[in-house]
């Protein structure tokens, strides 16, 4: 059953741009990308679903139910996380996360603690004096706290350092175990390609594709790259010389190739030429959409 | 929830304004029985005030010389003012301070329909009110002991039944600013504006016959001193104008913050 689904989704900002006609939906227990430069509509989307804003067209319905009419019942078995996490600078962490909980019941204070202590917070500081990585923390909690059934995350791991960051998603995979659905955007496409299943992509507003993360990577591109020996004059590939060259970029002795054409072929041509090393790899989502942006004319500025 | 929280983070505020404006009250109530015991004389005194600057204050129908009459021009005005600018600034802040600091994007993503958020803040707003008057009802008529005539106690009892109505009405307007804004400063200027104009309005409206339309247009005037000392209390109308601008100020502010884009 789809747990999310957006309908021709629009939002119009008079001048400022917001999304248009958006269509997508998620199933229920799929972890799930929403990618993008910055920008390009992803909080605007998210944002909608929360009713925190109304669209100006279209309709969106969570669990089945439409977002403006049942909010209130969709937003009980939901866990937000913001981009930017703002809260009250009186409370404490944890009066914070009691405040939050009290919402949706009686406030699990042993799951708080947990949580607190998987992502190594301190719960009786007070949010005035909390970092800002700690603060997306204490954002983290109070969205998995009462166990949502859909969590949606703004851009979850800004903020957070390397080790946090692995935290942050070994605590999401535990959700999905448990069977929540988790849709979370990102800029950030290493991450995106390491949790989801399927991912959609979005740029100025509109949609360009909802695509598995495996048919993305597993399109027959292939990252090459070629280190030119010491002696040598490096050199790109000649127009003609190797077909299926999507894009190359050649920085001081590394030639890096993103190449959709037959194998045969590549070794022949790398077989004539001066190197040192070379690796033939799968690309990453990266280079795939950088491929994508490129040719839609547009600017990866994530 | 969300009614105990703002109780809870305004406690400290209000007791401060409670025992300012309470220390207030006695402080100015405590200088009338040495007024009172000189009655003729501060009689006297008044005919040095120019008349119209007497009668801004309610000094040509109240008298000093009573404890309701001083009460009407010493503090009445001073109770009815401080008191606005305290429901202003409260109010104002209510709902336009979680889009300020950003905290409306956790608030409303909780289970939580924007018309109980509103609804609950409103109604904490009314509550702290209540508590500042109930402070100065004590106060008002613990201070009758400083009289020793017998005091017009319904007098006194109209007086502040009336500042808690003015209260109340200053803080639905500033609500309603505060459901329409975005910025607490901004709103908090504007409320605080509106309580000053509407004081300014109805002291030149006093000074002159020539002003005098201007105290219709003015909250204050609902809540004259000399007016309800002369009628023996509020006016139906007044009371009723009042109630209706509560009223549709509030729904207003719940009308339109129920549809209100939140801004991220």
């Amino acid at each position: 059953m789809a747990i999310v689904e957006l309908d021709r989704l629009t939002k119009r900002y008079g001048k400022r741009r917001g999304i248009e006609g958006v269509t997508f939906s998620i199933e229920e227990g799929e972890i799930f990308g929403f990618i993008g430069p910055n920008g390009a509509g992803k909080s605007t989307t998210i944002r909608i679903l929360l009713n925190l804003i109304r669209p100006t067209a279209g309709s969106a319905r969570v669990f089945g139910k439409d977002v403006v009419r049942h909010s209130r019942d969709i937003r009980r078995e939901i866990g937000y996380l913001p981009s930017e996490v703002h809260y009250y600078d009186d409370m404490k962490a944890a009066d914070l996360l009691r405040y939050s909980a009290g919402f949706y019941g009686r406030p699990d204070e042993a799951r708080m603690r947990l949580l607190a202590e998987r992502l190594d917070l301190d719960l009786s500081r007070r949010i005035a004096d909390l970092s800002l990585g700690s603060r997306k923390k204490v954002g983290i909690i109070q969205a998995l706290l009462h166990r949502p059934r859909l969590l949606i995350l703004d851009e979850p791991t800004g903020g957070l350092d390397p080790l946090m960051q692995h935290a942050c998603f070994e605590l999401l995979r535990e959700e999905r175990e448990r069977g929540a659905t988790i849709f979370f955007s990102s800029h950030i496409l290493g991450e995106v390609q390491r949790m989801c299943g399927r991912v959609a992509l979005i740029r100025d507003g509109r949609l360009v594709r909802v695509e598995s993360v495996s048919g993305l990577v597993g399109s027959g591109y292939k990252s090459v790259t070629l280190t030119f020996a010491g002696d040598s004059r490096p050199q790109p590939v000649r127009d003609g010389d190797l077909p299926g060259v999507i894009r190359q970029d050649l920085s001081g002795r590394v030639l890096t190739l993103l190449y959709a054409g037959g194998v045969r072929e590549l070794l022949d041509y790398v077989r004539r030429l001066p190197l040192a090393d070379i690796r033939i790899a799968e690309p990453s989502l990266e280079e795939v959409f950088l491929h994508e942006y490129q040719t839609d004319e547009g600017e990866w500025s994530g | 929830m969300i009614f105990r929280r703002e109780l809870k983070s305004n406690a400290k505020g209000l007791l401060i304004w409670s025992l300012v404006l309470g220390a207030l009250v006695l402080l100015m109530m405590s200088v009338y029985p040495s007024y009172a015991a000189e009655t003729r004389k501060a009689e006297e005194m008044l005919e040095l005030f120019p008349e119209p600057l007497a009668r801004v204050f309610g000094m040509d129908t109240l008298n000093l010389g009573t404890y309701t009459g001083f009460y009407g021009v010493e503090v009445h005005l001073i109770n009815t003012l401080v008191g606005s600018v305290y429901a202003a600034l409260l109010a104002a802040g209510m709902l336009a301070r979680e889009e300020n600091d950003r905290t409306a994007e956790f608030l409303l993503s909780k289970p939580v329909t924007r018309t109980s958020a509103a609804v609950q803040k409103f109604a904490a707003v009314l509550a702290n009110l209540l508590i500042l008057n109930a402070g100065i009802t004590v106060v008002s008529f613990a201070c009758t002991g400083f009289a020793d005539e017998a005091v017009e106690m319904d007098v006194l009892a109209w007086y502040v039944l009336a500042a808690f109505l003015l209260h109340a009405a200053v803080a639905s307007v500033s609500f309603l600013l505060s459901a329409l804004m975005r910025r607490t400063r901004s709103t908090v200027s504007l409320a605080l504006g509106v309580v000053f104009l509407s004081y300014a309005l109805h002291v030149i409206g006093g000074l002159s016959d020539r002003f005098e339309f201007l105290r219709h247009v003015s909250l204050f005037s609902f809540t004259d001193a000399a007016a309800i000392a002369k009628n023996g209390g509020l006016a139906g109308a007044d009371v009723a104008v009042m109630a209706l601008i509560g009223v549709l100020s509030i729904a207003g502010a719940i009308g339109y913050y129920r549809i209100k884009d939140i801004a991220g």
